[in-house]
């Protein structure tokens, strides 16, 4: 029985290692050993080919009819106008490392190795026509080369910190620039060729005059290492580094000043930079596997149109004595209200940049409380007696006062302006908290009229600070400051009306800063709810009956890493929250995962206002010293500002865990979890031709993930990580959103930060009608703990504590044979242990409640062998495949040791035991990190030499691995694979993660 | 080593700290000599990329006073340790070749070994080139001092080129192996070859490793698929240390008290190149 197999590499994400423009439209990348081939102005890649054999793609430059392309220790060339053809590439490869390639004046091609030796190649791209040295050779980090008719100059980034500028003609040198600390990783000419700009370990930008060999500015700014660096114009300089910022840096009157700061990729390292001709478009590619754009002009003329204001101008130009500005707010779309501490209310038209006196009342001066409508002409005010005041803003004689509830009510405490169809409505609380709150509906149709005022009744300790309506019932959602939400019908007959529902603590007992409600399919709503913490969370609050009370169900909750959040919007570019971190006011599209727009701003504790339609029109208006700052961007309407993403990837860290589910919301993908150093699960669909889609990614672990899997029926995901974290998450697919809740976390033992949960084998069961799993955790402290997880009750419970001995369990498996449960590891002394845990299972499922404190004794092994010199890094159980009862299984496993071990497990009698083991001592080069299954008999083996290999488990004689197959993957310190299969598609999608993630598609001959 | 939160986490640190070791990169040479016998009947030593001079501290403890030589090079200054002659070179540098043999009295070296290893940038390939240049030049160096039977001891990262490496080796040494202490974590990709026995062929030079690279081209001329499989090799590997030993990957419960106590470091740690930028980051001069 021989199996052939069938590979088929489909998509690689991973490191951009090199970026450029080509023409006008064109972006090539270097995405492993592909050349990836975009047309950036409509997001869409046009071709992606394979040059090297192995060789990462590192660096792409264009001439004048051909491009040279190199990475590693290979280079080769494409003519411009052949890419969108076919076309033949040759890979040359050097003895030595390429730092750099570059086209010269005259039309030759020059590579620099990492020696420190120029090639100097023909124009016809066919011989060497010149080697050139200086006499030093020590390691290079980096390298550019000047040409000119006088001579070829090479700028050398040297391992030890200087920068040695030498000429190919004489291979002197000509300067010899000491400064940075540690390695040169980048070094430019300018255009002209006399300054150098460099970057280095030192973390510092230099500029260098040539001519006089002196520094003459140090630009300090990049958190990490800097990684490239290019000149957009001679005063202008533009980085990327490991601190995933983008950055440029102005060269004025010998200071080098760091001018913007761009915020758009994952992890740590960009790796790769580009700026069209005309240097409109600057392009990033990050370890993230992300390629962004950023458009120069929109940045530059979003700085040009900042507006500062002086009120003390206005006041004058209106000619008021209006006094300090109290609050701000938008009306329609083109103008901003200003409410006063004299009681003017006073409205900035930006289209004419005209300001007026809308409306004065005595009553409102010392104080008053202004809100708007974004896109309606009317402002609503509260005073200290009650009342609301609408007041038109294209009409300020269209202005309604709206009595106070009683005569001797309270001030207004808060008003909130909502709107639906012609309506307007406002909710009022007062400063009485026991007050009922008022509920103000108003027409908006020729004019505005009061339709009614109904009371709503209070809820104790409950401040209101954001609300919304749904859009197809009559139900009000409310958040108050103490981050409690509550549900009111508003055509409820009972008169105050009485809250449906309400819950406290949502996320926090921080604010609950925004709400909005969406309408689902069962007639039941979907809150996404944002928290002045940083978090937010999607809800479900369904009404049983007519006039019975709301049930909540969290489905969803996340947290930025940014900041705090103060509001959200679902737009069709995706989800976008603002908030604060601390001097800045930031904007960020978490569905994509990128920074819309900072300003700082000084921080939150200002008045001030924000406003969205589109990634492309915003504006942000605040106070800052005593003067109005508006920040606005005006929808430039290019293809380009829309789609600023023109590669996705995933993690910009290495990957630790993957796991497919046996769910998905989309049936032409995979439902993936992938898990990364980052200390992120994101979840993505992988699609038949291995294209990714970004679902989310989920932020609560605090360091690394150790582990991913999901429940066997798909309906929750488990994951752990460092200081004992164990999670599990209920999954909830709505459409096409998968939600993730963190439903429990294991209860945690000690205090060590370092205390890692490394795997864990889960097993699905009933227990009393209740869905519950038992969950085997090992630790690196050589821990065991069996817990019981009752899905219904989210409690665990802790069956039984064993402890291998002192080392690290690195692997977790378990399988069942009948009635009997079996657990096994894999350790850093190399061993597998087996248990037979079916007595602890047994106990935990037959005994009642009240007993739940009651701790079963871990059992002694049923086995041990030593099969591994050094750590088990990879650990599989395969059904043997050769026999038809569950009486004998193939425990494969990988370690650290370069070899695959097979070890036969064997009922006799009634217990397992060890039959037949069999190792292949160089299954690979380096740390076999990952095994898995393809078919019955076949298994996959990937290592940290990037081979992938396919073996055959022999029949049950033998109990030997053949090798069938092998190839090659782009990834680097590879860590973990998984398999899965799309409806209806014959074929296997393979997912390969590490430092990236390389999707292969295989399938029988 | 400095002085911070790792004390409480990694067994081999505080260790490392407790016995006075200057890193906890001692243990590794002493696992990899309780395996190899590194040391047997060792006289001239040459410790490359010592800083800050751990290893040069097991060779002076491990080696009888007075009955070796012991060398240590790096390009920074190490602190001074008895028994141990500290240079301040580079090893590419000829004249640092020529200063050794003057310092063995003009006998070649019994045992070569090197510690080092570049600040990795996270691009593994460029990692791993760029430890394997080091790694040349410490064999460049290691085959101009070792007498025929000699041994060399130095670190790796286990890439996807390690094999061409082995490969290499195994031309200049009798027996190549590829040994992991128990002190070095599974998570690292670093490892340690133990060459034993060199015996370079007849008429084979020490610069033919360096001269390699400077074989370059004249035409270019597309690489056939078979001459781009160089050839390949898998060392025999050997995990060192015995499993008794404290596992680098485990976590330790330290007992109460103790671990809350902060030790001072051994050697306080070297500037690093990003100290300026630090301060300014300190001092709020960044955003």
């Amino acid at each position: 029985m021989t199996v052939t197999l069938k590979f088929k590499g489909l998509q690689f994400y991973g490191p951009i290692t090199a970026l450029t423009f080509v023409s006008s439209n064109l972006l090539l990348a270097g995405r492993g050993s592909n050349l990836s081939i975009y047309d950036w102005n409509l997001a869409q890649v046009l071709k992606e080919v394979k040059l090297f054999k192995r060789n990462q793609i590192q660096g792409i430059v264009v001439g004048r009819s051909m491009i040279l392309i190199w990475g590693a220790s290979s280079f080769g060339f494409i003519g411009k106008n052949e890419l969108l053809e076919e076309f033949t590439f040759c890979e040359y490869i050097l003895p030595d490392w390429i730092m750099m390639g570059q086209w010269g004046y005259d039309g030759n091609a020059y590579v620099v190795t990492a020696h420190n030796v120029l090639l100097h190649i023909s124009s016809d791209c066919k011989r060497v026509e010149r080697i050139s040295t200086c006499g030093i050779d020590c390691i290079l980090y980096s390298a550019a080369v000047f040409s000119n008719a006088d001579d070829v100059c090479v700028a050398a980034g040297t391992v030890f910190g200087t920068i040695e500028v030498w000429s190919s003609r004489n291979g002197a040198v000509i300067s010899s620039l000491k400064g940075h600390e540690g390695s040169i990783f980048n070094v430019q000419f300018s255009k002209d060729g006399n300054r150098l700009v460099s970057c280095s370990d030192d973390r510092s930008i230099r500029i260098w005059d040539l001519h006089t060999n002196k520094c003459l500015a140090v630009g300090w700014g990049h958190s990490a290492r800097i990684w490239q660096l290019k000149y957009l114009d001679d005063d202008t300089i533009i980085t990327t580094g490991e601190d995933s910022t983008t950055r440029v840096w102005s060269f004025r009157e010998g200071k080098l000043d760091c001018v913007q700061i761009w915020e758009g990729h994952s992890g740590r390292s960009i790796w790769s930079l580009a700026v069209t001709d005309d240097k409109n478009i600057v392009s990033t590619g990050g370890a993230d596997g992300r390629i962004r754009l950023w458009n120069m002009a929109a940045k530059s003329s979003l700085i040009d149109r900042r507006k500062t204001i002086d009120f003390e101008d206005i006041a004058r130009s209106i000619e008021i004595k209006c006094g300090s500005i109290k609050q701000y707010t938008a009306t329609r779309t083109t103008a901003y209200a200003f409410s006063t501490i004299m009681g003017y209310v006073v409205l900035l038209d930006t289209v004419d940049n005209l300001w007026k006196k809308t409306y004065y009342n005595p009553v409102l001066a010392g104080y008053s409380l202004l809100k708007g409508w974004d896109d309606k002409p009317y402002v609503c005010v509260g005073d200290r007696q009650g009342f609301v005041y609408v007041i038109g803003t294209e009409d300020s004689s269209k202005c309604i006062v709206i009595d106070a509830p009683s005569e001797n009510s309270n001030k207004v405490m808060d008003l909130i302006p909502l709107s639906k169809g012609d309506f307007l409505y406002i909710l009022v609380q007062y400063g009485n908290g026991e007050t009922p709150w008022s509920f103000i509906t108003l027409k908006n149709h020729n004019g505005i009229s009061l339709e009614n005022s109904v009371a709503l009744a209070a809820q104790p300790t409950f401040p209101i600070a954001s609300a919304c309506m749904h859009p197809n019932t009559d139900l009000l959602v409310v958040g108050s400051r103490f981050g409690a939400l509550a549900v009111y019908r508003i055509e409820a007959s009972q008169v105050p009306i009485a809250a449906s529902g309400c819950w406290r603590r949502i996320i926090s007992e921080d604010c609950i800063t925004s709400v909005n409600a969406n309408y689902t399919d069962d007639g039941s709503m979907d809150i996404l709810v944002t928290s002045r913490n940083g978090s937010y969370s999607v809800c479900n609050v369904a009404l049983s009956s007519e006039n019975g009370p709301a049930t909540l169900d969290k489905l969803h909750l996340n947290r930025l890493a940014k900041g705090s959040i103060e509001g959200a919007a679902n737009l069709e570019e995706g989800l976008v929250f603002w908030g604060f971190r601390n001097n800045y006011f930031f904007v960020w599209n978490e569905t994509l995962q990128y920074e819309i727009m900072s300003e700082i701003c000084g921080g939150p504790h200002r008045n001030w206002h924000f406003k969205i339609s589109s990634p492309t029109k915003f504006s942000f208006v605040y106070t800052k010293a005593s003067s109005i700052c508006i920040v606005k961007e005006v929808d430039a309407g290019t293809a380009l500002s829309a789609n600023s993403i023109t590669q996705d990837g995933t993690h910009g860290r290495e990957i630790r865990a993957i796991s497919v589910s046996p769910l998905t919301n989309d049936r032409n993908a995979l439902l993936v979890a992938t898990g990364a150093e980052d200390t992120c699960i994101r979840l993505s669909n992988v699609f038949t031709d291995g294209r990714l889609r970004n679902l989310g990614v989920v932020r609560k672990h605090v360091s690394g993930l150790q582990e991913l899997r999901w429940s066997p029926n798909g309906r929750y995901l488990f994951s752990s990580a460092a200081r004992e974290e164990l999670i599990v998450w209920r999954v909830t697919i709505r459409g096409q959103n998968v939600y993730l809740y963190p439903i429990a976390s294991a209860p945690i033992a000690t205090d060590l930060p370092d205390l890692r949960v490394m795997d864990f084998a889960v097993d699905e069961t009933m227990c009393n009608g209740a869905q519950c799993y038992f969950i085997v955790a090992v630790y690196s402290d050589s821990a065991i703990k069996v817990w019981l997880f009752n899905a219904s009750t989210t409690d665990f419970r802790l069956l039984s504590t064993g402890r291998y001995k002192t080392c690290c369990i690195f692997k977790a498996e378990c399988y069942r044979s009948n009635d009997s449960f079996h657990f096994l590891i894999g350790s850093s002394d190399g061993h597998i242990v087996s248990w037979d845990l079916s007595e602890i299972c047994h106990v935990a499922l037959c005994s009642p409640v009240s007993e739940l404190a009651t701790k079963s004794d871990f059992p002694e092994p049923e086995w041990s062998l030593s099969v591994h010199q050094s750590s088990i890094k990879s650990l599989m159980i395969v059904r043997d495949p050769y026999t038809s009862a569950d009486r004998s299984f193939f425990i494969v496993s990988g370690g650290d040791d370069n070899s695959i071990a097979v070890t036969k497990s064997t009922m006799i009698e009634s217990s397992f035991l060890p039959t037949k083991e069999y190792t292949v001592a160089d299954a690979h080069a380096s740390t076999v990190t990952s095994l898995t299954q393809l078919k019955d008999n076949v298994v996959l083996s990937v290592a940290v030499d990037q081979r992938i290999r396919v073996w055959q488990l022999l029949p049950d004689s033998e109990c030997k691995l053949s090798l069938l197959d092998e190839t090659y993957t782009a990834v680097s310190d590879t860590g973990c694979v998984s398999t899965g299969t799309i409806k209806d598609n014959a074929c296997t999608t393979l997912l390969i993660c590490g430092a990236g993630l390389d999707v292969w598609q295989v399938n029988k001959k | 080593m400095g002085k911070c939160s790792k004390d409480k986490r990694d067994l081999y640190y505080r260790k490392a700290k407790e016995q006075g070791w200057r890193a906890r990169s001692a243990f590794k040479l002493l696992q990899l000599d309780s395996e190899f016998h590194l040391f047997e009947g060792v006289s001239r030593v040459v410790d490359l990329c010592a800083a800050p001079g751990s290893w040069s501290q097991v060779l002076s403890r491990s080696l009888p006073e007075g009955t070796a030589t012991i060398v240590s090079v790096d390009l920074q200054p190490i602190a001074p340790l008895p028994g141990v002659i500290t240079l301040q070179a580079d090893i590419t540098h000829p004249a640092t070749l020529t200063n050794i043999l003057r310092l063995f009295g003009g006998e070649p070296a019994d045992i070569v070994c090197s510690d080092g290893a570049p600040d990795v940038t996270g691009l593994h390939d460029l990692d791993e080139y760029i430890q394997g240049q080091l790694l040349l030049s410490a064999l460049t160096l290691a085959t101009n001092l070792l007498r025929p039977g000699g041994k060399f001891v130095a670190k790796i990262f286990r890439g996807r080129d390690v094999d061409l490496l082995y490969s290499q080796l195994s031309l200049l040494f009798e027996k190549v192996t590829c040994a992991k202490p128990r002190s070095s974590r599974a998570s690292s990709l670093e490892a340690f070859i133990v060459c034993e026995g060199y015996k370079p062929r007849r008429g084979w030079l020490p610069e033919s490793l360096t001269l390699a690279r400077m074989k370059l081209p004249l035409y270019l001329e597309s690489t056939s698929a078979g001459s781009m499989d160089r050839e390949r090799a898998i060392a025999p590997f050997i995990a060192c240390g015995d499993l008794s030993d404290f596992d680098a990957d485990a976590t330790y419960q330290i007992e109460k008290g103790v671990g809350s106590i902060s030790l001072e470091p051994v050697q306080k740690p070297t500037a690093p190149p990003y100290k300026t930028a630090l301060e300014k980051k300190r001092n709020g001069t960044l955003r």
